[in-house]
């Protein structure tokens, strides 16, 4: 587990979506309408675009250029053109803080 | 590579002359193209006066950021507002004003390829912003006065000369540009300088004029001339013309599968079946024959082909989309349902890939491949017992050349008491 803790919360409101890099990682972080959190990566699997400037409907993530959409609790593609998944990343709040595990980035020897 | 005749025609041979451009018909080396980023798009057939500009011909920044100005109009499931409240109540207007209407024998009769084209066009008219078109009349109005520039916009595929279709076609668009365009681009940039508050900005159409009038795109504005052929280019022509005529496919080859099969005929009301059935019909069906794109730089594919900078290619779609390697021994043959290999879409590269792949996708689709506008329709008319007219066999339009997956009339009728399937 690799914790990184990001001052992120009072910036994410309900419903709502950002972008962001941890770990040398782009991601998406979203918090739904019931405030539960969650984090992705920030790429689209269709045409490798940004997740964080698209739309929150519900539990899905909508990417802005060619609507694919994703569920943010799984990662998993649920509308074309997206096919293929998206990868999730355990993230928690603490205090105004996220907490997200995101594993360090493996150096090529 | 089969194109138009030479001629003197000036439009003819206003670009690379097309024997040299080679033809791409694996699907893998298709599909690789679409999406790689040094294969730009190449503007082949002499129409910049109609698609110079729009979004399908430029690439790179410029092209993401249309891209993503013009995703306002569909974004959060947008393609369901528009199927469920412009193109579903034209569908169901027409198809009632066909059942209401019975020959003298009691069978209600239509024509498949108008009783599309008018139901798209009523679409394009929402998705754009034409204003007085809100009746099956108007569209059909709309559809008329579009005819010329889609043959314009079409010409490359025909035999003979250009020089008058293409005359033609620039005539029709000034005449859709004063008597539609100006006067509903007129009225949103009013709308737009009233909306002087949040909660107005938000209330504002949902449309592609509205957009041009909010400046949201630097190369829109001031350029009414790239505003024009964006909104022909774009919606026009590709929201009417690919959508209406794939639509007519779907129905003709779910009609063949069903004398085939005539025990699951009752399979034709099921929109899981049907968004298989239209996936197929997409497949072997692309209107747009070939697409064309240009290396900005030495590209070598991952099955080895190599591109050197510069070199033009034409894509086929029907030779990708029917690749043996890729959907088996029977891709010829219509199999709704048929297994493909991982990351293939059911209906390959019909609507393209990539960046560029086609805008109106979701809306003939839908986002979970089952309630798109074919699908959608199909299950409409398959309801009210649709079967190909006894009488009158549907004629093609043979005229197009390579374009050849069009027809002039599909006559059809439906049973008689509305019986499905």
């Amino acid at each position: 587990m690799s914790l990184h803790r990001v001052p992120l919360g009072a910036d994410l409101p309900t419903g709502g979506l950002r972008g962001l890099v941890v770990a040398g990682r782009a991601l998406c972080v979203v918090r739904t309408d019931d405030g539960s959190l969650f984090a992705l990566d920030d790429e689209c699997s269709h045409e490798a675009e940004s997740l964080s400037e698209g739309q929150l409907l519900g539990c899905e993530i909508e990417c802005p250029w060619h609507f694919g959409r994703f569920d943010v609790t799984t990662g998993e593609a649920v509308a074309l053109p997206a096919m293929e998944p998206v990868r999730t990343y355990r993230v928690s709040a603490d205090g105004e803080d996220l907490l997200i595990d995101v594993p360090e980035a493996q150096t090529p020897p | 590579m089969t194109t138009t005749d030479s001629s003197a025609c000036p439009y003819h041979n206003a670009v690379t002359d097309p024997a040299t451009i080679n033809a791409i018909t694996g699907f893998r080396d298709v599909e690789e193209i679409f999406r790689s980023p040094v294969m730009a798009p190449f503007l082949h057939d002499g129409t910049e006066d109609f698609r110079g500009g729009t979004v399908r011909q430029i690439d790179g920044p410029e092209h993401r950021a249309r891209r993503r100005v013009m995703g306002r109009l569909l974004r959060g499931q947008g393609d369901r507002r528009f199927r469920s409240e412009v193109l579903m109540p034209t569908v169901e207007r027409n198809l009632q004003l066909a059942l209401q209407a019975p020959g003298d024998d009691g069978v209600p009769r239509s024509d498949m390829v108008l009783f599309a084209r008018v139901a798209f066009f009523q679409l394009a008219a929402a998705l754009i912003g034409l204003d007085g078109v809100d009746t099956l009349e108007d569209a059909e109005q709309l559809r008329q006065a579009a005819d010329p520039i889609q043959e314009a916009m079409r010409s490359w595929y025909m035999a003979g000369d250009r020089g008058p279709v293409m005359a033609r076609g620039i005539e029709a668009r000034d005449e859709f540009r004063l008597r539609y365009f100006e006067p509903a681009i007129a009225r949103r940039v009013e709308l737009v300088k009233a909306a002087t508050t949040p909660e107005a900005e938000a209330a504002l159409p949902n449309d592609l004029l509205t957009l041009m009038a909010r400046e949201l795109d630097p190369a829109w504005t001031g350029d009414e001339g790239l505003q024009l052929r964006e909104a022909v280019t774009d919606f026009i022509n590709a929201g009417t013309f690919s959508s209406s005529f794939t639509l007519v496919h779907a129905l003709d080859e779910c009609l063949t599968w069903r004398e085939r099969h005539p025990d699951g005929a009752g399979r034709l009301l099921d929109g899981n079946f049907l968004a298989k059935a239209v996936s197929e019909a997409l497949r072997l069906h692309p209107i747009v024959p070939l697409f064309y794109r240009t290396a900005t730089e030495p590209v070598t594919l991952t099955s080895g082909r190599k591109l050197s900078a510069g070199e033009h290619v034409a894509l086929d779609i029907g030779a990708a989309n029917r690749d043996r390697d890729v959907f088996g021994p029977d891709a010829d043959v219509f199999v709704p349902g048929r297994t493909l290999p991982t990351g293939v879409t059911p209906y390959g590269v019909a609507f393209g890939a990539g960046r560029h792949m086609c805008y109106g996708m979701p809306v003939v689709v839908g986002g979970d491949g089952v309630n798109g506008s074919h699908v959608q329709t199909l299950k409409a008319l398959f309801s009210a017992g649709v079967r190909r007219d006894r009488d009158r066999p549907a004629v093609r339009n043979d005229r197009l050349g390579r374009m050849n997956g069009l027809w002039d009339s599909y006559p059809i009728e439906f049973a008689p008491s509305g019986q499905g399937a």
